[in-house]
């Protein structure tokens, strides 16, 4: 499917890079931030339980777009005999919020948003590993 | 099911311990191994009945000064669902007073507890034709209850007693054994107080113990549920390890540990150290009754001595090796390997369910820097906000 990179809705004002980056250094301190103008990539880890992995992950954010996360380390693995991980654009690439509803939008904060959906994905990734289904729901773009 | 242990266990202390979860998880085998409320109120039932039924003053046996009472697992709150059969063995043990015992013969012994249970026509079809040393009724899908026939041992006073040992085929007879159910019961109670103080009742019919919830056990006697359910799964035959070596090694080795897997990593070292220290087969005697060796059988098949030691050996290993694993996956694997797929994989499948369920309320929350999901919320958490997974499909 063809993906929208783009989210530019003229009647809003984006929530300020300033303001993300300030927000994700008060609730994930440990998340390394790199910026550059009015865009901005963190890279830190999550791990959704604790006898979870911890996973290494990479938010990337520039305004007018949409956020994208990627798992780097260790890498998403397929289970046997199946040929994609669900909620996925590619195989690192986690995909935690349907684009067309409102759950995200330019006014809101990453940490408030995309982390939290992020771990609890891993939650279910590694769920899917241990029974061969997905329990988080979710849709799936038309055909 | 009730989340709120589950909710405690994920508690939002940003220090969190691995093995609240791990213990959390512990805790749900444990209860899907023991006796239900609802069995636990049928055996209740038949227990009273059948306690009824042999201490009757029309009884044959009232003569003996009948006194029954539940003993084993049943009594010290360990039951474990046996792994590939439905039934639950329950113990009671019907004390019978006379004089002599030691001169009289053990099968006649057996048999009058055997007539009059046969006397009555319900428990006549349920009863299995006698050929170990208690009587044994066979209530189809729910459980077996064996009933010991037991005389007190009027030389040692106390709460010893005199029970029918099993049918000695080389010399074709059968002989007497000295146990001690009651001060078995209490030895075990004792040491499930290192941790946690728990009060305890006692003529003719004693009741059942009421039973505990998982969340009110002590974790000796959970772990020893865990115990007999590797016993179960590792061994072919459950009865090569009987439950009262692994329940009376495990109380010896439990040193008050709060939690069901510093509890169980304890024992496991426990017993492991006490099998390296010598070739020799250990002797396990029942604590409080000296003149009973618990491990007679090892002593009779070396073989499965050794095979004990090997396989508690590996469990050691394993156990420890999943101390320090982290992934859903592999903790999952591993724990299908100690008790069995079906039961671990019901567990996470309530584990699941209660984190739908709470995301679905708007309860979920994650740690703040860590990530790690937890129902409670403070101002160490922020809020899953409600979200849809999407991407291409499968």
């Amino acid at each position: 499917m063809a993906r929208k990179y783009r989210n530019y809705n003229p009647k809003e004002r984006p929530f300020p890079i300033d303001a993300q980056i300030l927000n994700m250094k008060t609730f994930f301190p440990s998340f390394e931030c790199h910026r550059s103008r009015n865009k901005a990539y963190w890279i830190g880890c999550l791990q959704p339980t604790t006898l979870s992995l911890s996973y290494k992950i990479k938010i990337e954010y520039k305004i007018g777009y949409y956020p994208r996360v990627f798992v780097l380390s260790p890498s998403l693995e397929l289970r046997n005999g199946e040929t994609k991980i669900p909620h996925t654009y590619a195989i690192n690439e986690p995909c935690v919020y349907w684009p067309e509803s409102n759950e995200w939008s330019a006014r809101k904060i990453i940490a408030e948003t995309i982390v939290p959906w992020t771990s609890l994905w891993l939650f279910y990734y590694e769920i899917w590993h241990v029974i061969g289904k997905w329990f988080g729901r979710g849709v799936h773009p038309k055909a | 099911m009730s989340t709120t242990m589950l909710d405690k266990s994920m508690s939002a202390d940003y220090s969190i311990a691995a093995s609240q979860l791990l213990d959390e998880l512990l805790y749900r085998i444990c209860e899907k191994l023991q006796l239900s409320d609802s069995q636990y109120r049928l055996a209740e039932e038949r227990y009273n009945a059948i306690g009824d039924w042999l201490a009757k003053e029309d009884s044959s046996l009232h003569v003996y000064n009948p006194r029954i009472y539940p003993q084993g697992s049943l009594k010290i709150g360990t039951t474990v669902k046996p792994e590939g059969r439905e039934e639950f063995d329950l113990d009671l043990v019907c004390e019978l007073t006379i004089v002599d015992v030691k001169q009289s013969d053990p099968y006649a012994f057996i048999k009058v507890v055997y007539d009059r249970i046969a006397s009555n026509n319900t428990y006549k079809k349920l009863l299995v034709p006698l050929k170990k040393r208690c009587v044994r009724l066979k209530y189809a899908r729910d459980f077996h209850l064996d009933i010991l026939p037991a005389c007190p041992d009027t030389d040692d006073g106390g709460t010893c007693v005199w029970v029918p040992n099993k049918y000695d085929k080389v010399n074709n007879r059968w002989n007497w054994t000295a146990s001690n159910p009651i001060g078995y019961a209490d030895w075990f109670e004792s040491r499930t107080k290192l941790y946690r103080y728990e009060k305890e009742a006692a003529e003719g019919i004693t009741p059942m113990p009421k039973p505990e919830h998982v969340y009110n056990k002590s974790p000796l006697k959970l772990t020893v549920q865990l115990l007999k359910r590797w016993r179960d799964i590792a061994f072919e035959k459950r009865d090569d390890i009987p439950s009262i070596i692994l329940t009376t090694l495990a109380a010896k080795k439990y040193s008050g540990e709060s939690t069901i897997t510093d509890c169980l990593t304890a024992i496991l070292n426990g017993i492991v150290a006490e099998i390296s220290q010598t070739n020799e087969i250990i002797y396990v005697l029942n604590p409080t009754n000296a003149k009973e060796n618990l491990s007679e059988k090892w002593h009779n098949n070396p073989d499965l001595y050794s095979n004990f030691c090997m396989k508690v050996r590996q469990f050691n290993e394993h156990w420890i090796n999943l101390l320090h694993l982290s992934g859903l996956p592999n903790i999952s694997n591993e724990l299908y390997s100690f008790f069995g797929k079906d039961v671990v994989r019901r567990i996470i499948a309530e584990y699941i369910q209660s984190i739908g369920n709470n995301r679905a309320k708007g309860n979920l929350n994650i740690i703040k820097n860590a990530g790690i999901l937890t129902t409670s919320s403070s101002a160490k958490t922020i809020p899953v906000r409600r979200n849809t997974f999407y991407g291409t499909e499968v």
